[in-house]
C-alpha cells in the first residue's frame, strides 16, 4: 500500500466514525430537544439561565433524574456524544497511525490524547 | 419559540463556520447575551459545543473530500494544545487588555494582507520537515486532483502554539489564528486550510468544553438546539464549500477577520 491511500485509508476511517459519531449524537439530541416541548419544566428552565449558579455536573443529573426530566438526560447523552467524538478522533488516529508504522505521528497523536485526557479531568480550560 | 430561533441562528452558525474553518462562537455567544439574555458562563459554554459540533459535523464531508489534511492536522494539533495549557496558566498573572489590542491589530493587518493576495496560494516546494513527514497533499479543485507541499513547517508549528496561548487566554477560538497561519505561513490552499482548521479547533474545543461539563456549565435547554442547528448548518456548509470558489471563501473571511479585529480592539479599549 502506498503512502498516499494509506492516508487516504486512514482519512476515510476517521471520515466514517464522525459521521455515525455525529449522526447519534444528533439524534439524542434531537429526540430530547421534542421530548423538552412536553415537559412541564419547560417554561422556567429558560428563565433560570439569566443567572449563573454553579451546580456541579453530577449533582445537576441528580436533580434531573429525581425529577423524571429525562428529556434533559437524553440531550445530555446526545450532548456527551458530541464532546467525546474530538477526543475518539484522536486516539482512534494515533492507532490507525500505529498501524500503518508512522511512529511519530501517532507519537503526536497520543500526546495530544493525553493532553485532553488531563485538561478534562483537571477541569482545564483550553479555549 | 426560543428553542427554534435558536436552531435557525445555529443553522446560519454553522453554515458559515465550517465554511471558514472557525467555531460558531462568533455569531453565539453574542445571539444568546444581547437577545437571549443568557448568563455569559452559559453562552461561552455554548459556544464551546457549537466548535465541537462545526468541527465533527463538517469534517466527515471535509475527509471525504481529500481537504482536511491530517497528518498536517495530528502534527498541528500538539502545537495548539501545548500553546492551551500554557495559556491557561498564563491567564492568572496576565492582563488581556493589552493582548486585545496587540492582537486586534495584528488580525486587520492579516486582513489586509490576505486582501492584497492575488489568487489561492500553492506551494510546490515543501519544507524538509514537510517532505520527511509526508505532510503534503492533494485536493479535488474543479474535478481536477491538484497536488500541494507544505511550507516553513516550523513556524506554522510555532503559530499553532501562539494560536493556543491566544485561545485560552484571552477565550476567544482559535480558528481565525490557524487558517491565518496556514494561509500565509504554510502557503496551503484556502479550501485546505479551512477545512484542516475546521477539524482541528474540535480537538482543543472538546477539552475545554469536558472541563465546562464537569463544571455544571453546559446546560441542555440552550446547547441542544445550538448544537442539533450547527450540525444541520456545518453539513449544508460542507457541502457548499466545496463548490464554493476559494476567492470568495478569501473574501467572506477577510470580512469576518476585519469584524473580529475591531471587536477585538473595542474590548481592548473599554475593558478596565
Amino acid at each position: 500500500m502506498t503512502d498516499q491511500h494509506s492516508a487516504e485509508g486512514i482519512e476515510l476511517r476517521i471520515a466514517k466514525l464522525l459521521r455515525y459519531g455525529v449522526l447519534i449524537a444528533g439524534i439524542f439530541i434531537g429526540v430530547g430537544l421534542v421530548g423538552s416541548f412536553f415537559s412541564a419544566h419547560h417554561a422556567s428552565s429558560w428563565r433560570q439561565l439569566t443567572e449563573y449558579q454553579q451546580v456541579p455536573f453530577r449533582k445537576h443529573i441528580e436533580q434531573l433524574a429525581a425529577t423524571n426530566q429525562w428529556d434533559q438526560l437524553v440531550c445530555y447523552a446526545g450532548l456527551f456524544v458530541l464532546i467525546s467524538l474530538p477526543i475518539i478522533r484522536v486516539f482512534l488516529t494515533g492507532f490507525l497511525f500505529v498501524y500503518s508504522k508512522e511512529k511519530f505521528l501517532a507519537a503526536c497523536a497520543f500526546f495530544v490524547f493525553l493532553i485532553l485526557i488531563l485538561s478534562f479531568v483537571l477541569g482545564i480550560e483550553m479555549s | 419559540m426560543a428553542e427554534l430561533i435558536l436552531f435557525l441562528v445555529s443553522i446560519g452558525a454553522g453554515f458559515l463556520g465550517s465554511i471558514l474553518g472557525l467555531g460558531g462562537g462568533i455569531i453565539i455567544v453574542p445571539v444568546l447575551t444581547l437577545f437571549f439574555h443568557i448568563n455569559i458562563r452559559y453562552a461561552v459554554a455554548a459556544s464551546l459545543i457549537s466548535i465541537v459540533a462545526t468541527s465533527s459535523g463538517a469534517a466527515a464531508r471535509f475527509l471525504n473530500d481529500r481537504l482536511t489534511n491530517i497528518r498536517l492536522a495530528v502534527v498541528l494539533e500538539v502545537g495548539t494544545t501545548c500553546g492551551a495549557i500554557v495559556g491557561f496558566v498564563l491567564a492568572k498573572f496576565m492582563e488581556p487588555r493589552m493582548l486585545f489590542l496587540l492582537f486586534g491589530s495584528f488580525l486587520l493587518i492579516s486582513a489586509i494582507s490576505m486582501l492584497q493576495t492575488k489568487g489561492d496560494p500553492l506551494s510546490t516546494v515543501g519544507h524538509p520537515w514537510s517532505h520527511k513527514l509526508k505532510l503534503g497533499g492533494r485536493y479535488l479543485k474543479k474535478k481536477v486532483w491538484v497536488a500541494y507541499e507544505v511550507e516553513k513547517v516550523p513556524l506554522g508549528l510555532f503559530s499553532m502554539f501562539f494560536a493556543g496561548v491566544l485561545s485560552a487566554l484571552l477565550g476567544i477560538g482559535s480558528g481565525i489564528f490557524k487558517v491565518i497561519a496556514m494561509d500565509r505561513a504554510m502557503k496551503l490552499p484556502i479550501k485546505v486550510s479551512s477545512a484542516t482548521s475546521n477539524f482541528m479547533i474540535g480537538v482543543t474545543a472538546a477539552g475545554s468544553a469536558g472541563a465546562y461539563m464537569l463544571h455544571g456549565d453546559i446546560r441542555a435547554e440552550i446547547a441542544a438546539p445550538v448544537s442539533l442547528g450547527i450540525i444541520v448548518g456545518s453539513w449544508f456548509g460542507a457541502q457548499a464549500m466545496v463548490k464554493i470558489p476559494a476567492a470568495l471563501i478569501r473574501k467572506v473571511f477577510v470580512v469576518v477577520l476585519v469584524i473580529v479585529s475591531f471587536q477585538m480592539i473595542h474590548k481592548g479599549l473599554v475593558s478596565q
